[in-house]
């Protein structure tokens, strides 16, 4: 079983992913509407992988990656940041950080199945 | 497109549309407050970032098209590119109304086209370029940055960084350790305190690597307060000592003076309640007073109906005709009443979230003081008052603090007496009738009404001679000043500020309840009307004056002869359903003028349970006690809408609020219970 979360301070684009992962195996979802519950949840339970949105309130998603990426016990996670096509210095700079990857809104299902099983796959 | 995340995604749009609005037009009142500006630009583009994203998501294109290019000209703003002028303002409110059409078509299932000419005139504006500003600040102020934070700074931190600076804020570095279990709480309360005088510009990780059940953060922090001030603000919450950035400028008293107020300054909570989004576009909002004017309009009405309808009565009618006349008199009565509890009942929230939050706080008490403790809750369906769930929030959250932190015991200290190791706690919501009651149980240590009684003698707060019966006993944490002290905690267990969850509840009419075995576990009780309004009473009389007493407080209301009260030690008392109880006449309860009093002549006479006598299973017949008090007489039943006496409401004891009758005179409702405790 592998545990995902999902940080996105949009309810319906949490549900959304929720939805298009429903079918991947032995996968759990979970979620998380802002970065500080984002590092909560990373710091008391077991997460394989995160996508996060960049606009949250309280810790924004480029914190949020600075956070796992800095922070010893959390860096092997891969981060995913969802960001939109426009958003070239947001990627730029998630990625400096350190995200693994970044995917482009709006995404289809299949494009976030592939790109999850791809890091999922690499982190193993 | 699933219609479920559709619904989801309308519900949600539509929060944050008017959210929006409201922003938009905050915005125009407030452009020229640097930081209001920014905080209202960071939340409309947020927003408006959301929608673009859920919206093209679920296939709305034509909505997100509009959302991107408003977002665009947002992200002009906040990076500072484009300055917040008419203009500008003019197209946020367009496009956010065009948002609010496109959005309400969707809901009916049709789709609106945008206008074209509005997208155009946002893209134009976005592609503006104003001069900056506030330029010639940038190297100084990113070169008092440490480097590595200086680099990781997005682009729109650093200009909001270099305005805020400009504006004359001093800059901060503040560190901060966390508790790992309780962080996201202590988090939030510490970026509220700051963000009350100044604005967080960059949340990062902290410096040093933490403690493994500790996490640091590392605050980049704008404020035009002082450094002593920063330095007080953060030391509460333990944070090390802020580093000022900015050299303070010597040209100190030109503070400008039309900075504005600093409580006036923090923007409204941005946070959405979660909940109220699984509403849709059948639902519609409205202001709790909106609410509570349309029960008053309608209790008014009911009044002027009932007495117009009591006046048409009296009047001189045939058998037959009044016979009809009471019928549809009585047909009247009860539609308004009805609809009146139908307005009454929307004011009712389930108290699940309250529940599920004490819990949360709870479970994170029990995690760091390292016992292991199980939550049980039931009954979250159970509805009340909102501003009754709302009330009851703290006093519940103390209460299930104290239950973990002083009840349960420490997992050596249960196995020695064979209990399992995981402690239990119980949160249990039950309605009855017109309460809801609310028990707090676990399986603890127990409170021993001898110790609580010894250590009250300690405190002075009783005479060591005086005699409880063990209820009162118990009773005793509930006395203010009886525990603020940590010897408390090994001596009994409980009693930590119990005090003000006691005046809490009272204050919204309620009544708080213990009851306690020594080993086996305490059980608190909150005993609450479920509404704040309609309440069947009995109108009284006393020295000249009426009173109504809640109904569920009166065991039996009838008459006594003069010569069938006795006297026990010069007490007055009388025989009820085979028991003795004491009398009391309404008048020395109210503190009123004795004669006049009915001499001779049979007495009414009303049975009573007593505050403070009761456990927590009080109400049954065996256990609770009773009085028996006399009043001059009475005036029937009738449903009361009960006022609050809001701030006086802890002066006056034995009082729980106010109400108007039917011929528009206000009588006070009497707590009866408490008023016969304060005089025994």
């Amino acid at each position: 079983m592998k545990r995902i979360l999902v940080a996105d301070d949009s309810i319906a684009t949490r549900a959304l992913v929720a939805a298009a992962l429903s079918d991947l195996q032995n996968l759990q979802v979970e979620r998380a509407s802002t970065g500080i519950e984002a590092i909560k949840t990373l710091s008391t339970s077991t997460i394989d992988l995160v996508l996060t949105d960049i606009h949250m309130p309280e810790i924004n998603g480029l914190e949020l990656v600075r956070f796992i990426k800095t922070d010893e016990r959390l860096r092997s996670i891969p981060v995913i940041v969802i960001s939109t096509e426009a958003a070239e210095d947001d990627r730029h700079r998630a990625l400096a950080l350190g995200a693994d990857d970044y995917l482009p809104k709006p995404f289809t299902a299949s494009q976030l199945q592939h790109t999850i099983k791809k890091h999922l796959m690499s982190s193993k | 497109m699933d219609e479920q995340l559709l619904r989801e995604f309308l519900a949600e749009a539509e929060d944050l549309i008017e959210v929006l609005a409201g922003d938009t037009q905050a915005l125009r009142a407030r452009r020229n407050e640097g930081r209001a500006r920014r905080e209202l630009v960071a939340r409309i583009f947020r927003h408006v970032h959301t929608i673009k994203g859920s919206a093209s998501a679920v296939g709305l294109t034509e909505m997100a098209e509009l959302a991107h290019e408003f977002e665009n000209l947002l992200e002009g703003v906040r990076l500072g590119r484009v300055q917040v002028e008419d203009s500008v303002l003019d197209a946020f409110d367009e496009a956010a109304s065009a948002l609010e059409q496109t959005l309400s078509a969707a809901v009916r299932g049709e789709s609106l086209a945008v206008s074209q000419t509005l997208t155009e005139r946002l893209r134009r504006l976005s592609l503006r370029s104003d001069a900056d500003k506030v330029a010639g600040t940038e190297s100084e102020v990113m070169e008092a940055l440490p480097d590595e934070m200086a680099r990781s700074l997005s682009e729109y931190e650093a200009h909001r960084l270099r305005e805020a600076v400009s504006e004359g804020a001093h800059l901060f570095l503040i560190n901060v350790q966390f508790d790992l279990l309780t962080f996201d709480e202590r988090f939030r309360d510490f970026s509220d305190a700051l963000s009350a005088d100044g604005e967080i510009i960059s949340t990062m990780p902290g410096m040093e690597s933490s403690a493994p059940d500790q996490i640091s953060f590392r605050l980049l922090y704008a404020t035009d307060a002082r450094a002593e001030e920063v330095t007080a603000r953060t030391e509460m919450f333990g944070a090390d000592a802020p580093v000022e950035l900015t050299a303070r400028k010597n040209a100190e008293p030109e503070r400008l003076a039309s900075e504005e107020p600093v409580t006036e300054a923090r923007v409204a909570d941005s946070e959405l309640p979660h909940q109220s989004l699984a509403s849709l576009s059948t639902l519609v909002r409205v202001e709790l007073s909106e609410l509570d004017e349309m029960v008053s309009a309608a209790h008014e009405l009911l009044t002027d109906t009932t007495s117009t309808l009591d006046l048409a009565l009296a009047a001189n009618l045939g058998r037959a005709e009044r016979t009809e006349m009471e019928i549809r008199a009585a047909r009247i009565r009860r539609r308004f009443v009805e609809l009146e509890e139908r307005l009454i009942e929307m004011r009712m929230v389930a108290i699940a979230p309250t529940l599920t939050r004490a819990v949360r706080v709870g479970a994170a008490s029990a995690r760091a003081v390292g016992k292991e403790v199980e939550f049980e809750m039931s009954g979250g369906e159970v509805r009340l008052d909102k501003s009754l769930a709302d009330a009851i929030g703290d006093p519940l959250l103390h209460l299930l603090r104290n239950a973990v932190d002083h009840g349960i015991e420490a997992r050596e200290e249960r196995a020695r007496q064979n209990k399992p190791e995981q402690g239990r706690v119980h949160l249990e919501a039950l309605t009855e009738g017109s309460r809801v009651r609310l028990r707090i149980t676990d399986d603890g240590r127990g409170i021993d009404p001898e110790r609580v009684r010894r250590a009250a003698i300690e405190r002075g707060i009783i005479e060591p001679e005086q005699e409880l019966t063990r209820q009162q006993s118990l009773r005793l944490i509930f006395r203010p000043g009886f525990s603020t002290a940590s010897t408390v905690s090994n001596m009994s267990g409980r009693g930590v500020g119990l005090d003000v969850v006691e005046r809490t509840v009272e204050q919204v009419g309620g009544e708080l309840r213990v009851e306690s075995e020594v080993g086996k576990g305490t059980t608190f009780e909150l005993l609450l009307p479920t509404t704040l309004a309609l309440v069947p009473a009995l109108v009284v009389q006393s020295g000249g004056f009426r009173y109504c007493v809640d109904a569920s407080h009166i065991a039996e209301a009838g008459f006594i002869e003069p010569d069938e009260i006795e006297r026990i030690a010069g007490a007055r008392v009388m025989r009820w359903r085979g028991s003795i109880v004491p009398l009391f006449s309404m008048r020395q309860l109210l503190a009123q003028p004795l004669d006049g009093e009915a001499n001779g002549e049979r007495l009414h006479v009303i049975v009573s349970h007593i505050a403070g006598e009761s456990g927590v299973q009080g109400d049954n017949e065996a256990e609770a006690r009773r009085a028996g008090i006399i009043v001059d007489g009475w005036d029937g039943h009738r449903e009361v809408l009960v006022r609050g006496l809001g701030r006086h409401a802890p002066r006056w004891r034995g009082i729980s609020g106010a109400t108007e009758l039917q011929d528009g005179t206000v009588a006070l409702i009497l707590d009866l219970p408490r008023l016969v405790e304060m005089a025994l």
